[in-house]
């Protein structure tokens, strides 16, 4: 996957564009919007991940602009702005996604991918989680490099969690999942696929934890000693 | 200035000066007055002449109708010391009615023609004076003509009247005058005067965070209008300067996010021992700190009124607890989040999220591992947060909501702005953040916001 890093800070650009190839994508990188227009018009990139304050226009213009454009592909906006700033707001304009400055490279990758996941077809890597891998492909599910068998709710749930692995999924969320399978749904349909998902992966022996976040949803969460009792 | 004292203000030195201008006029009115009768001696002989006849006019008794009046004993002491005094009263037939006679002057005998009313005469005689003359006077309805004479010597006689006159044309008119200033002062000048104590009211009701108010501008006169225009250009002033130094405070933890960036991604290139884990423990430190002084300075000018949107508080608190559930996870601790229904408010939703993730992140660090916090939305427009550590003492309440306030012990390793982020930004909702005990222990952190804030703008 080929992303195009737009970062006027060049020892910044250096260190993520070098953070981001340790993640397995092939990163350009340009100093200006002029040379970012010049590079998008006659490469091929899958992902932008424009830093808004460039030193020779407004970011959220370019924004604009790259989006009346055909086959624009999506964009992933570094901020140095707050989170109260109602120029965040203004990024719902064309920006995919952003990120406020300074982040995590894990949780830059794994926005990059969601994003890749969306626009590119066939874009299939796989998702794993401390020692549990989802292979999109085959839908196959290993834990520890032993496949595991899981039935079609339990996989479904499985990949919802595992692509927001480290954070909640609503329940609302899981529940639609569970009724594109089938019509008929029980009232506790999710808890019951969610309990038995979570014997599943404890019976062979994944370093995650299933846990239910009362009153909003679950997550899947990597092992710590203490949470052997309290998940169930 | 806190204690008005009446004898301080402009309407008491107005009334003063009012008051001396009075008594100025009235040594002028005294003075125009003497002068005058020590000049037109004639003008005092009328005067005094009337005085006497209609003393004497007042003072008669008729004890029957066709009897002779009798002379009451008040009648009959002298005018002053040397003086002689006599006095014939005619009625209109002409017939005799009452007389007296201290000593043996000339008094007309006959009877005045009887159209007359005034005569007054004068006869120098050495260094005495005689007086005579005539007033036509009523007395009980019937027309009675009193002549009198009177002998005399020097100015006495005149003191009397001299007093009556200045009573009448100085005294009455001087107080009437200095009473109507008075009244005109305390109705008009208090009133003109109004709009000056409406602007003292408005300037001390400043906030000294937020120099925002104005005082309304007043047409009634220049200086007011003067005055008002510059105490709203130095309020305009204080404001600007003060929003420089908020903004500037954002524009810096602003620039220290590149350079913080930098340095967390070059810790991760070290090699991997104690050293890196306290560089990035220490950059992540001082990531909190910019993040929460940003936060700070942006909550501090957010303008509710111009830029509210509806917000729905239960979605808001599901997404913040969600995003915290992995925190307090990897802290060993759990939230529970039940929804009691809150109503859709007006508000800026990233801003509120911010506010309760603040108190959701205290929470998180007083809770003893392995204990649960309690996040609320609703019954109203409202959040509870409550944990089971040690709780906010009563004595420390208001303080924990200062800026840069950490309490005594190290533990939370934050900025210390959390607090005041969480109240600037509900109290810019028009809402409060109150600190109380859980019932079972612990702090219990209620944010309540207002159901329609700025609706009707
Ligand atoms: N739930 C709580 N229980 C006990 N003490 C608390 C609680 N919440 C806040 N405090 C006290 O109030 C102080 C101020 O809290 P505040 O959130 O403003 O700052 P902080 O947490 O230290 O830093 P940060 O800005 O990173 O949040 C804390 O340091 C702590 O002493
Ligand atoms: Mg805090």
């Amino acid at each position: 996957m080929k992303l195009l890093l737009v970062e006027d800070n060049r020892r910044l650009a250096f260190l993520l564009a070098d953070a981001l190839r340790e993640e397995g994508f092939t990163v350009d990188r340009a100093e200006t919007l002029r040379a970012t227009s010049e590079l998008c018009g006659t490469q091929p990139y899958d992902l932008l991940l424009l830093d808004l304050g460039m030193p020779d226009g407004d970011g959220l213009d370019f924004v604009r602009k790259h989006r009346r454009r055909e086959a624009a592909c999506p964009i992933l906006v570094i901020t140095a702005r707050g989170a109260l700033d109602d120029r965040v707001a203004g990024l719902d304009v064309g920006a995919d996604d952003y990120m406020v400055k300074p982040f995590e490279i894990p949780e830059l990758a794994a926005r990059c991918r969601a994003l890749l996941r969306r626009s590119v077809p066939g874009y299939l890597p796989n998702l794993s989680f401390a020692n549990v891998t989802f292979e999109v492909s085959n839908r196959e599910v290993r834990v520890a490099d032993q496949p595991v068998s899981l039935a079609p709710r339990e996989l479904d749930l499985l990949e919802r969690l595992i692509l927001r692995a480290g954070h909640v999924v609503p329940k609302a969320r899981l529940e639609q999942v569970l009724y594109t399978l089938s019509e008929e749904v029980s009232p506790n349909a999710v808890e019951a696929s969610v309990s038995r998902l979570r014997k599943r992966l404890r019976q062979a022996g994944a370093a995650v934890v299933l846990h239910t976040a009362h009153g909003i949803g679950y997550a899947l969460v990597a092992k710590t000693s203490k949470h052997e009792d309290v998940s169930t | 200035m806190k204690d008005r004292r009446f004898s301080q203000t402009l309407l008491f030195k107005m009334s003063l000066r009012m008051g001396v201008v009075a008594a100025i006029f009235f040594a002028i009115q005294l003075g125009a007055v003497v002068w005058m009768y020590a000049h037109r001696p004639n003008e005092l002989d009328q005067l005094l002449v009337s005085a006497e006849t209609h003393r004497i006019a007042s003072e008669l008794r008729q004890t029957s109708p066709d009897a002779e009046f009798s002379v009451p004993p008040d009648l009959k002491r002298p005018l002053s010391g040397n003086t002689k005094r006599a006095f014939v009263i005619h009625d209109h037939r002409g017939r005799v009615v009452g007389r007296y006679n201290d000593g043996d002057l000339r008094v007309a005998d006959t009877p005045p023609s009887s159209f007359v009313k005034i005569r007054t005469q004068r006869e120098t005689l050495n260094d005495q004076f005689l007086l005579s003359g005539t007033r036509r006077v009523t007395v009980d309805g019937h027309p009675l003509w009193v002549s009198v004479a009177i002998l005399g010597q020097g100015f006495d006689p005149f003191i009397p009247v001299i007093f009556n006159e200045i009573r009448v044309h100085v005294l009455f008119p001087v107080v009437l005058i200095t009473l109507l200033f008075l009244l005109f002062n305390y109705g008009v000048v208090k009133r003109t005067l109004k709009p000056l104590n409406d602007t003292i009211e408005t300037v001390n009701k400043v906030d000294p965070t937020d120099p925002s108010a104005r005082v309304p501008s007043s047409s009634y006169s220049w200086e007011l209008r003067a005055l008002t225009e510059s105490t709203n250009h130095m309020l305009e002033r204080v404001q600007r300067s003060m929003h420089m130094l908020r903004d500037f405070s954002g524009n810096v933890a602003h620039e220290l996010r590149t350079p913080l960036a930098i340095m967390l991604l070059t810790i991760r290139k070290l090699p991997d021992d104690q050293f890196r884990e306290s560089l990035h423990r220490d950059a992540l430190g001082m990531r909190r700190l910019v993040e929460q002084l940003l936060d700070l300075s942006q909550a501090e000018s957010l303008n509710i009124q111009r830029d509210a949107a509806r917000v729905n508080l239960g979605q808001v608190a599901q997404t913040v607890v969600g995003e915290l559930v992995p925190l307090a996870l990897s802290r060993q601790r759990f939230i529970n989040y039940s929804d009691e229904g809150a109503p859709e408010i007006r508000g800026h939703e990233e801003a509120i999220a911010r506010a309760l993730r603040n108190v959701v992140e205290n929470a998180l660090v007083y809770t003893p591992v392995d204990t649960g916090i309690e996040v609320t939305s609703g019954p109203g427009p409202s959040y509870e947060v409550r944990d089971h550590g040690p709780g906010i003492p009563q004595a420390s309440r208001h303080r924990v909501r200062e800026r840069f306030y950490r309490g005594t012990d190290e533990k939370s390793g934050g900025a210390g702005l959390g607090l005041a982020i969480a109240t600037t930004i509900v109290e810019a909702h028009g809402g409060r953040l109150e600190i109380e005990d859980a019932a079972d222990g612990g702090a219990l952190v209620r944010l309540t916001f207002v159901a329609q804030y700025g609706k009707t703008l």
